[in-house]
């Protein structure tokens, strides 16, 4: 909520106050072409300006509170840096903190130009992950230093930070000589972290996942502040290797900020500086200023402690300065801001610095915000005018909350207005106070009032404000935070796209003939080495398979997300090898407590290549399902065919338990039989013991959709090129095609697709039944002709998603009604027949030849089978072989 | 910050498939040699033999791959005069483009350059980029990501390149002070400048050395088993661009402090690099001198790796050589010679 709709209202009424009447704005000039993206600002000892940018650069400013901005000469220091958003001078020496360096910057020969990079701390964790900003750069009185760390984002589900190395979404500490602590934790993207005047190590967080507006917080060493992800490096979670959900609140306490700023106001907040107590930056003295870079403007901040919880009030301060991320106040009282924008949008100037001024000119504020245990005692930089009276109706006031969730932030909550409101004045008109008979404790609240008038004939400057009020002052203390746990709304899209269900209603049609069985078990109560197995279809089992055979996809795969189901009996064993080359044991580890590579979750050992044994024991015990996930990374070969890269497991847990992560697979396991590849079958090992698995989905991973060299063949917004046959109907919009009516079919205009690949983003409805037809016609009357690709997840029809029509079925049910799937669909005359192959999710899942060669080109076309089916599709395209 | 949504949407913008234009070929224009030009007869008797007459690449001399056609006017290192000039004075190490800093003046050299454009099309100003690096007269440092040395390979969040003057630059893994890779040509391209940053550096140069690792082994193993080399700072200083960096055992304790500083390294046998290393406290070794050569088909790399005598007591200096692809003689006599002449000028 912007005063300028106040401010409007005002008009026809009241004198208007102007933030430019107090405060001036220049800017400083930086060399034409130089792109000033400040990260870091400090002053030397002789007075000159040091910043630091997002470029790498160091400039240091001579001059810089002449009065004309073009006598402020800029002068490069340092350049190469790997960006640099803290910048602090500390007896005279510059520190800057890059993105994976704490860093001092020398003139060792004394040429006016930084010669020596001093490494003081290189030792947090980088994954490499484009959002894992280090940001600073405070120092307590021992010396130490602050960092905070950015979590990363990545894709698909970028919704989610997650720390993805050690202490991302922490602050750190670096001591003088350099050694890296954990301090604090729960951070997202800590932009903002700054020390007040007194030495208190503050933070803005910036609104996302887990923060439902940008919260100021007073940091607690060895606290959890709010966002899970970070929880990762604690004792507790490392002990356990416990993995943080990304979706459920994990139950434990957290440090209430001091504020929860409102989102009209502040969406990205930074760094903040304590206001001259001298008097030189107006009547604000001991506040603070904070920086805010998409609305562009400068916010103060006035906090006191309540029963030993800071919290307070923040106001607008001084609005269209520009992308402000950093703000530190000169010796005189000027307020200089840092600003940059880039990638993250922003009022501008984009870049550069901005100088704020006091011109001495009292502007009519309210200066100071107490709590009291029914109101506020406000108390106001003037008296106000002898005319003005107290009206209850000038008072708008109204209490919320927040929900504390994955989803990226969140709107205010359970906003109710405050009742009962009654105002007074002090004897000397400088003070008022506002009682309402409702004020709680867990909310925020935020109070507007309008027609004040100074005894000058002033308008209130800024006429809100928003106080957390964590605690009250007297009462029960309130165990509510303001950021309230709630049931977690569902997740973003449905958990099964992009996977394989490779045994789902047929367990053997995707692998090769064996005999491994498939039953229900139990345990059999006379014998725990073994399984009883019962008619059904919990599972695929080998017991009593000899001789000993492995369990072998007929579908092969690069990189991958694997999820295995395993059950054992007492001394059972398998593994789940991928490739048939690289091996991860599934195992009943007995009566042996230390992990080994006997032990489940050992990664097995080549002639030379050592294995890894898991990090913690993870066998639940005999007869109880286990569920493995892991990710396999395929080794890499160049063109001449030699191996670049290794293979490697990363991140496999059993259980939701981290058991190795970031395994190099420099060899195939020991007896492996073939040369290393890049895509293979998934094998289950038969010959280690017995063992039972089900539920195997895979999901090949870094499947690329390249534009290039493919044809769309639907417009986002119509269907011009096909034409509609029969009783369905096809709408088209937006990018999205969806079927509907009766029987019918979408054919293109062109009959002559010959030789193409075809591809699209499919979804088909539960209960509905589609299909891709190729080289195909549909007449006005008889059936229709072509080759058939079906799509099919719960419709009653035997043959499902990835069936080729009259010659290869897919019983399998392969992908769920309901859910977005990656088709191709190729369709190639060769000399043996016509082959027509199908990709799911980038796997190949079928195909199959006609030897008849029985059509030869013709339409593409959709199919409408009945009414109450809906096919969805998205990006159709093809391109000629 | 800004919702990573704008980004995706970003990205999905950047998807368009591009258009592009239909193309004719140019038309072939007759070759004007410019006979009258004073560099012509410079150019005949220190270029022609694997330029071409014309400049068109088809020399006399039997090389592995075609010599540089100038009358197609793209260049290695970029069309510009100062280009050339660096490649005809340095060489490209790696390739039998041999440096001519010693055989020809400086003056020369610019007639050279200035002659070799004109075998070419009328050039185009082509814009720099604003996010290009490029190093002027002294040595740049710039940290950033690097990306995969070999395709396929890893990236390495935390690395740093050295840009010298003579368009070497050195490719270092920080975490443990790993000289990964030795470039030529221009320097890098901070893709990190562009949207919300984070990407990794381009290199520029193209790759004329890969070290494959252990291959410092020879300096650092006679320190026992070490932890690792830990990152002290990175200096431009006397004109050179140095590392220095701690030596660490596996406790964490102390060992000695290296300071590394690679240069580039001309001779008459071709163009190459240097890495001096002092280690203190470290035992003077200036006795020592291991040469070697690798031949690969027509190439082969040179390497020198020695002790030199210390400035101080307790202080271990050693130098390593390389150039890593010199034309290699079909005959002993001239194999020997080679390396001769390579040995003497290595050890001046």
């Amino acid at each position: 909520m912007f005063p300028f709709a106040a401010l409007l209202l005002a008009t026809f009424q009241q004198p208007v106050a102007n933030e430019a009447d107090y405060y001036t704005v220049d800017y400083l000039q930086p060399p034409p072409g130089a792109l000033v993206e400040v990260g870091g600002m400090d002053f030397l000892p002789d007075g000159r300006l040091a910043l630091s940018t997002r470029r790498g650069q160091v400039w240091i400013v001579d001059n810089p509170l002449a009065a004309d901005p073009k006598d402020a000469h800029f002068q490069l220091f340092a350049e190469g840096l790997q960006e640099g958003l803290g910048l602090n001078v500390v007896d005279g020496e510059i520190y800057v903190v890059q993105r994976s360096e704490l860093s001092r910057l020398r003139d060792t020969d004394h040429d006016g130009v930084c010669d020596t990079i001093e490494t003081v701390c290189n030792s947090w964790g980088v994954s490499g992950n484009y959002h894992e900003f280090a940001y600073g750069l405070p120092n307590d009185a021992e010396g130490n230093f602050y960092v905070s760390l950015n979590l990363g984002f990545t894709d698909p589900k970028w919704w989610h930070g997650r720390s993805l190395a050690p202490y991302r979404g922490w602050i750190v500490q670096i001591s003088k000589s350099g050694k890296l602590s954990p301090y604090a934790y729960g951070f997202r993207s800590p932009c903002g972290l700054g020390m007040d005047d007194t030495g208190h190590l503050l933070l803005t967080d910036n609104q996302g996942d887990w923060e439902p507006v940008c919260p100021l917080y007073y940091v607690k060493p060895d606290a959890f502040h709010g966002a899970p992800a970070s929880l990762e490096w604690t004792p507790q979670y490392q002990e356990t290797k416990a993995v943080p959900s990304l979706t459920n609140p994990p139950d434990m306490p957290r440090v209430a900020p001091a504020l929860w700023m409102p989102y009209g106001w502040t969406r990205s907040t930074g760094d903040m500086c304590t206001i001259p107590r001298d008097g030189k930056f107006g009547p604000f003295g001991g506040q603070l200023a904070l920086a805010e870079m998409t609305n562009g403007l400068v916010l103060r901040a006035d906090l006191e402690d309540v029963r030993g919880q800071m919290q307070g009030a923040c106001m607008l301060l001084r609005q269209r300065i520009g992308s402000a991320i950093r703000v530190h106040f000169a010796s005189d009282g000027t307020l200089f801001t840092g600003l940059t924008n880039r990638g993250w949008g922003g009022l501008g100037p984009s870049a550069g610095v901005a100088r704020v001024r006091w011109n001495g000119k009292t502007p009519f504020e309210i200066e100071h915000v107490h709590l009291v245990q029914d109101g506020f005692e406000l108390a106001l930089s003037e008296p106000l005018a002898p005319s003005w009276k107290p009206d209850p109706a000038d008072v708008i006031a109204t209490q919320y909350h927040y929900d504390w969730w994955w989803e990226y932030g969140s709107p205010e909550r359970g906003t109710r207005m405050l009742t009962g409101t009654t105002l007074e004045t002090s004897a000397d008109r400088k003070q008022l106070v506002v009682h309402f008979s409702d004020l709680a404790a867990g909310e925020v609240a935020k109070v507007k009032l309008s027609g004040l008038v100074s005894a000058s004939g002033q308008a209130l400057l800024h006429d809100e404000f928003a106080y957390t009020v964590n605690q009250l002052p007297e009462g029960p203390l309130c165990d509510t935070p303001v950021a309230r746990v709630v049931p977690p709304p569902p997740a973003r899209e449905n958990g099964s796209e992009g996977w394989l269900r490779v045994c789902y209603g047929n367990a053997f049609e995707m692998w090769k003939p064996s005999h491994w069985k498939l039953a229900d078990f139990e345990l059999d109560p006379a014998d725990p080495t073994k399984f009883e197995l019962k008619d059904g279809s919990g599972a695929l089992a080998n017991q009593g398979v000899t001789p000993a055979e492995d369990y072998v996809s007929n579908f092969v795969f690069g990189d991958a997300k694997i999820h295995v189901e395993c059950a054992l009996p007492k001394g059972g064993a398998t593994a789940v090898s991928v490739f048939g080359l690289y091996d991860i044991r599934l195992a009943d580890p007995g009566d042996e407590q230390k992990l080994s590579l006997s032990s489940m979750g050992a990664v097995l050992p080549g002639e030379h290549f050592a294995g890894s044994p898991p990090l913690l024991p993870a066998f639940k015990g005999p007869g109880t399902w286990h569920d493995l996930d892991f990710f396999f990374r395929a080794p890499r070969f160049d063109a001449s065919g030699k191996k670049t890269a290794n293979a490697r497991f990363e991140r496999v847990m059993v259980d939701d338990v981290l058991l190795q992560n970031q395994i190099e697979l420099t060899e195939p396991v020991k007896g492996a039989r073939g040369p290393e590849v890049a895509q293979g079958p998934l094998v289950i090992r038969g010959g280690l013991g017995t063992c039972a698995v089900g539920g195997i989905m895979v999901r090949p991973l870094d499947v690329e959709w390249i534009a290039q060299g493919w044809t769309p063949l639907l417009a986002p917004d119509e269907i011009e090129g096909w034409k509609e046959v029969g009783g369905g109907t096809w709408h088209n919009e937006d990018k999205l095609l969806t079927s509907g009516g009766k029987a019918g079919f979408l054919e293109t205009e062109r009959d002559d697709y010959e030789n193409f690949e075809l591809r699209a983003r499919c979804k088909i409805n539960d209960g509905g039944l589609s299909g891709v037809w190729l080289r195909a016609d549909a007449p006005e009357t008889g059936a229709p002709a072509g080759y058939c690709v079906k799509l099919n997840a719960s419709h009653p029809d035997a043959e499902k998603t990835g069936s080729i029509l009259g010659f290869a079925p897919r019983t399998v049910h392969l992908v769920p009604q309901d859910t977005w799937f990656d088709l191709v669909v190729r369709c190639e005359t060769t000399p043996e027949g016509n082959r027509i192959s199908v990709r799911i999710n980038g796997s190949e899942v079928n195909s199959a030849l006609d030897t008849a060669k029985k059509f030869t080109k013709g339409r593409v076309m959709l199919e409408q089978h009945h009414e109450g089916s809906v096919l969805e599709v998205k990006d159709l395209a093809i391109h000629a072989l | 910050m800004l919702s990573p949504i704008l980004l995706c949407a970003l990205v999905c913008l950047a998807q368009q498939p591009a258009q592009t234009p239909a193309q004719t070929p140019p038309e072939p224009k007759p070759v004007d040699v410019h006979a009258e030009h004073p560099a012509r007869p410079l150019f005949l008797a220190n270029c022609a033999q694997c330029h071409g007459e014309t400049g068109d690449g088809q020399g006399t001399t039997k090389l592995d791959r075609q010599a540089r056609s100038f009358q197609d006017g793209g260049f290695s290192y970029g069309n510009t005069p100062e280009a050339l000039v660096r490649t005809i004075t340095y060489g490209i190490p790696g390739s039998p483009m041999p440096s001519f800093e010693k055989a020809l003046a400086l003056e020369q050299r610019k007639q050279l350059a200035e002659y070799v454009l004109l075998l070419g099309p009328v050039q185009e100003k082509t814009d720099a980029k604003d996010s290009v690096m490029v190093v002027k007269d002294r040595p740049l440092v710039v940290r950033g990501k690097l990306p995969p040395v070999v395709e396929g390979g890893p990236e390495f969040p935390r690395g740093l390149l050295i840009g010298t003057p003579e368009g070497l630059s050195f490719e270092y893994r920080t975490d443990d002070v790993r000289l990964l890779a030795v470039r030529n040509g221009e320097f890098a391209d901070r893709a990190d400048w562009r949207g919300r940053g984070g990407d990794a550096l381009v290199p520029l140069g193209k790759t004329v050395h890969v070290r494959e690792s252990g291959s410092d082994d020879w300096i650092f193993a006679r320190f026992g088993a070490l932890s690792r080399r830990q990152m002290r700072a990175s200096e431009v200083l006397g004109g050179a661009g140095r590392l220095r960096y701690e030596l660490l055992d596996p406790s964490g304790k102390h060992v000695a402090n290296v300071l590394e500083t690679p240069t580039a390294f001309t001779c008459s046998a071709g163009a190459g690099y240097a890495r001096r290393f002092e280690i203190d406290p470290g035992v003077p070794d200036p006795q020592s001198a291991l040469a070697s050569h690798e031949v690969h088909g027509a190439l082969a790399e040179l390497k020198l790796r020695r002790g030199l005598a210390s400035p101080r007591a307790n202080v271990l200096v050693l130098e390593e050589i390389t150039l890593p692809g010199v034309l290699w003689p079909a005959d002993a006599a001239g194999q020997k010679k080679l390396m001769d002449s390579f040995l003497a000028e290595a050890k001046r």
